[in-house]
């Protein structure tokens, strides 16, 4: 499980690192430079302040099973899915800088399995609701324009807990939950559609730490700018 | 040392080719600085001095995530305000001041920096801090306790400005006990002995967040056998636990 | 330059996140567990126990050890086993006789339960007769020296490091209770068998322990059953996607899907109590009641198992603890309680008007010194709990206030009751 987060975090540093370089090469544009001197706020005085905006998004796609799956030896001949449908919902706040910060749910399979005991038909599915305090980043923000690669592509990250749901069908049905702490991180590209419209793809990776679920997922996504002030 | 054999006894190549890539991705960033100067801005952990006669400060809150070790099946993020405050003396050089409370149980630092611009982008520091903890309970049928303990974080952080307005921060700390007593009713147990604790690496970013409101937003791993947060526990485990931390702070 | 600084800084950045480690301490040795006692006869048994004087091993495993004899029963077979329990990093020796017939050589392991720090040990019995070094034949002659050497090794190395007990003194006799909590030790502290495990209870006697802990819960079904933890959770079982309240699911349920995180199954309270009384020589057990709700099936076993134990001529306390308030109304509910023994864990004031027996206090309101004295002049016993910090074992004990101590690091509590002199 160790290695594949670890290729993971490596491949989306890399990524982040990469676009960085290209980002300070360029000059700032003429747009990007009130945004410029915004931030140098040590040597300027500045009052006025950038829209902020609500941004909804919604998603779902597929999911992949990404630890080591626990299947009692009891079992006999089992059979284990690690494919999901995850749907996901995040409001996040879009301040003047290149920082978002939100909050994230939705839901997703983790795995399941089947078999027999003694004859008997067996089966245990097990999903989470993540409930994730987000931070997001484009990866380009002072630089370029709305076409370019760098700013429609994001990066995400959150932390907080994993409502984790079992049902096990076997002499009878029962259904539990247990919490866990979590972590999740992501990468996107998001495109627009309209003023305020977009669409997204973003792969993602959910893991809750505690009862070691983790699964790495392809969503779709809307994303609606519901609100700016 | 592990980690390099690892890098070449790995049988995947796709698992090379992302040690390789991100290696080569981190020298390329570094190659791309531009020579111009850049501005001052404020932060906590970024290695920049605040200007000679200058405070910097921030208010935050860290959450810890509790070990399973020691909290078993309760495995909850316990935050702490904190209290951060710096202060220039020369262009390279600044006092620092921390200052975590939970009420029940707080931990006071101090210390200082000496940095190392490299680049224009690129900052180096080594510092050596000092905090002292504190923490008692008095709850009817489960504790009279109260301990408290001296520790020392010698630490060297690596800055770089990612972008204007985006810099990135890690730094490497040791923990060293210097000093522990607690007490249970009027037993006492002291240990006055200087050992290496463990370690932590902080990964931080710093930049503008909202208006003219920067923030510092990361991570930091300690792997120690000791913890001032779970005091408490009275943990008996001499093995490194593993504590992750999110820090998040607004810099006033 | 630059190079350089970055590469280092990517792998310092992979390095920690490498995250939590994994600790392990799987045992090197394999027990014949051979029925009987070989050489080892009562006499020489008799004349190994004691407090001992460590000169090579000491930096180890600290300058006095204590070993005791504890025995296992397997039917009509009984087996035999030397524990050491020692003053440093909660370590402790397992050792068996061996087969060899020139000599009495035991073998078995060491263990540090504050780390995973474990390795094989072999010492033979000597004796000191006017000066001189000999095998122990059996015989101890006025004068004699029991020195007891040999070799121990560590994870990555046979046997290779000396040791050397020499005898010091015998083991201090005060009846003193070592409880050993979840019915040996802490999962956590990477013992051989799960914590509430049959196994564990089997062990706990070499751990020092002279009585148990356990903790009861009832499955959906009403079944008494072993378990800590209010969820099944990756600290007690093995990964099989099933979570929520153990008492969720029925006992074929848990039966079939549900591994303690060594592999062993989730033993039954009556199983519990068929391996205290069969197989061990533990002289107490204490009910932690961990449930909500009616007390009657853990009474019924706890005079069941009573009275098995007495028929078979052993002295076995089984007391139901009482925690909570809740637990509390529960043995208030229960018919003829008046023959069922309790331990109260909340105030003096309520225990005295419970009627228990035996009063436990946490060790972490500390002494109290006036309560405990009150207590026991009123005839009560007195046991503090989970009391597993070395140096508080050592002065709880030294207060010589306490009738016993529940601990997770019973060998820390064998070690400091059994070189204690009055």
């Amino acid at each position: 499980m160790l290695p594949l987060r670890l290729q993971t975090i490596r491949w989306v540093v890399l990524f982040l690192l990469l676009s960085l370089t290209a980002q300070a090469q360029r000059i700032p544009s003429a747009r990007r430079q009130r945004r410029l001197q915004a931030i140098e706020a040590d040597s300027l005085i500045d009052t006025r302040r950038g829209p902020y905006t609500l941004v909804v998004t919604a998603g779902g796609g597929l999911s992949y099973y990404s630890t080591h799956l626990g299947v009692p030896q009891t079992i006999d001949e089992p059979h284990l899915s690690r494919f999901g449908t995850p749907s996901s919902l995040r409001v996040m706040w879009y301040p003047d800088h290149r920082l978002r910060v939100g909050l994230e749910t939705g839901w997703t399979t983790m795995y399941s399995y089947r078999g027999k005991v003694a004859g008997d038909n067996t089966h245990v599915y097990v999903s989470a609701v993540p409930i994730l305090v987000v931070f997001s980043m484009p990866l380009g923000w002072l630089t370029g324009t709305d076409r370019s690669v760098a700013r429609r592509m994001a990066i995400t990250a959150g932390t907080g807990l994993y409502v984790n749901h079992s049902r096990l069908d076997y002499q009878g049905t029962v259904m539990s939950n247990t919490n866990s702490l979590g972590w999740m991180a992501a990468a996107s590209y998001t495109y627009p559609i309209g003023r305020r419209f977009r669409i997204a793809g973003e792969l993602k990776w959910f893991d809750a730490v505690a009862v070691e679920n983790a699964a790495f997922t392809a969503e779709l996504q809307l994303v609606w700018r519901a609100f700016s002030w | 040392m592990a980690t390099i054999q690892h890098l070449y006894t790995s049988r995947t190549l796709f698992r090379r080719l992302g040690w390789s890539a991100l290696l080569i991705g981190l020298t390329q960033s570094g190659i791309a600085q531009s020579r111009a100067v850049w501005p001052l801005q404020p932060g906590i952990y970024f290695p920049q001095a605040p200007l000679p006669g200058t405070w910097r400060k921030s208010v935050g809150v860290v959450f810890t995530t509790t070990p399973p070790e020691l909290t078993e099946e309760i495995r909850v993020s316990v935050p702490a305000i904190d209290f951060n405050v710096q202060r220039g003396l020369s262009k390279n050089f600044f006092l620092t001041g921390r200052f975590q409370t939970q009420f029940v149980q707080s931990n006071i630092g101090l210390g200082f920096r000496w940095v190392k611009p490299f680049t224009n982008r690129l900052f180096m520091s080594a510092g050596y801090d000092i905090t002292g903890w504190l923490g008692a309970l008095q709850i009817k049928d489960v504790f009279s306790s109260q301990a408290f303990g001296v520790e020392t974080f010698p630490n060297v952080s690596v800055g770089y400005k990612l972008t204007r307005d985006l810099r990135f921060t890690f730094r490497t700390e040791a923990i060293i006990d210097l000093y522990y007593r607690s007490q249970v009713g009027n037993l006492a147990v002291e240990y006055n002995r200087r050992a290496v604790n463990g370690v932590a690496f902080t990964f931080m970013l710093e930049q503008p967040f909202y208006h003219q409101r920067h923030v510092s937003v990361g991570i930091r791993g300690a792997y120690s056998n000791f913890n001032w947060q779970l005091w408490s526990l009275f943990d008996t485990f001499d093995r490194n636990l593993f504590y992750p931390q999110l820090i998040f702070g607004f810099i006033l | 330059m630059k190079p350089i600084i970055y590469s280092l800084l990517a792998l310092l950045l992979l390095v920690s996140l490498s995250c939590r480690k994994t600790y392990e301490a799987p045992v090197p040795y394999d027990f014949t567990n051979l029925p009987g006692s070989g050489q080892f006869g009562t006499a020489v048994r008799s004349v190994t126990e004691g407090v001992y004087t460590v000169s090579n091993g000491a930096s180890e495993f600290g300058d006095q050890v204590a070993l005791k004899w504890t025995y296992l029963h397997n039917g009509a077979d009984t087996s035999y086993y030397l524990s050491v329990f020692t003053g440093k990093d909660a370590a402790y020796f397992n050792l068996e006789g061996t087969p060899q017939t020139d000599s009495l050589v035991l073998g078995g392991y060491w263990r540090k339960l504050v780390n995973d720090q474990i390795g094989l040990v072999q010492l033979t019995l000597r004796v000191k007769h006017q000066g001189k070094l000999q095998l122990y034949k059996g015989k101890l002659a006025s004068g004699d020296t029991m020195v007891i050497d040999g070799l121990y090794g560590d994870k990555n190395s046979s046997l290779s490091h000396p040791i050397t007990f020499t005898y010091n003194r015998p083991l201090n006799p005060r009846p003193f209770s070592i409880m050993a909590h979840r019915s040996g030790g802490r999962t956590s502290d990477l013992l051989p068998a799960s914590e509430n495990s049959v196994e564990i209870i089997k062990l706990a006697s070499r751990l020092g322990a002279t009585g148990i802990e356990v903790d009861v819960r009832y499955t959906k079904d009403g079944v008494p059953i072993l378990y800590h933890d209010n969820t099944l959770n990756l600290r007690l079982i093995q990964k099989n996607g099933l979570t929520g309240p153990v008492e969720n699911y029925t006992y074929q349920q848990l039966s079939t899907f549900v591994r303690l995180i060594n592999g062993e199954k989730i033993p039954t309270l009556e199983e519990a109590m068929e391996t205290v009384v069969n197989n061990t020589a533990l002289n107490f057990v204490w009910l932690d009641t961990k449930y909500i709700g009616p007390m009657d099936k853990v009474q019924a076993i706890q005079q069941k198992y009573r009275q098995k134990a007495l028929q078979m001529g052993r002295d076995l306390r089984i007391i139901i603890g009482l925690p909570s308030t809740e637990a509390v109304d529960s043995y208030k509910a229960l018919a003829n309680k008046e023959n069922t023994p309790i331990l109260c864990e909340l105030d003096t004031a309520l225990t005295r008007s419970l009627g228990a027996r035996i009063w436990a206090p946490r060790w972490t309101l500390g002494p109290q010194t006036a309560e405990v004295q009150a207590m026991k002049a009123d005839g009560l016993t007195v046991f503090v709990w989970t009391l597993d910090e070395p140096e508080f074992i050592r002065e709880f004990i030294g207060q010589n206030q306490f009738d016993g101590i529940l601990s997770n690091y019973s060998p820390v509590v064998a070690f400091y009751h059994y070189t204690e002199q009055p």
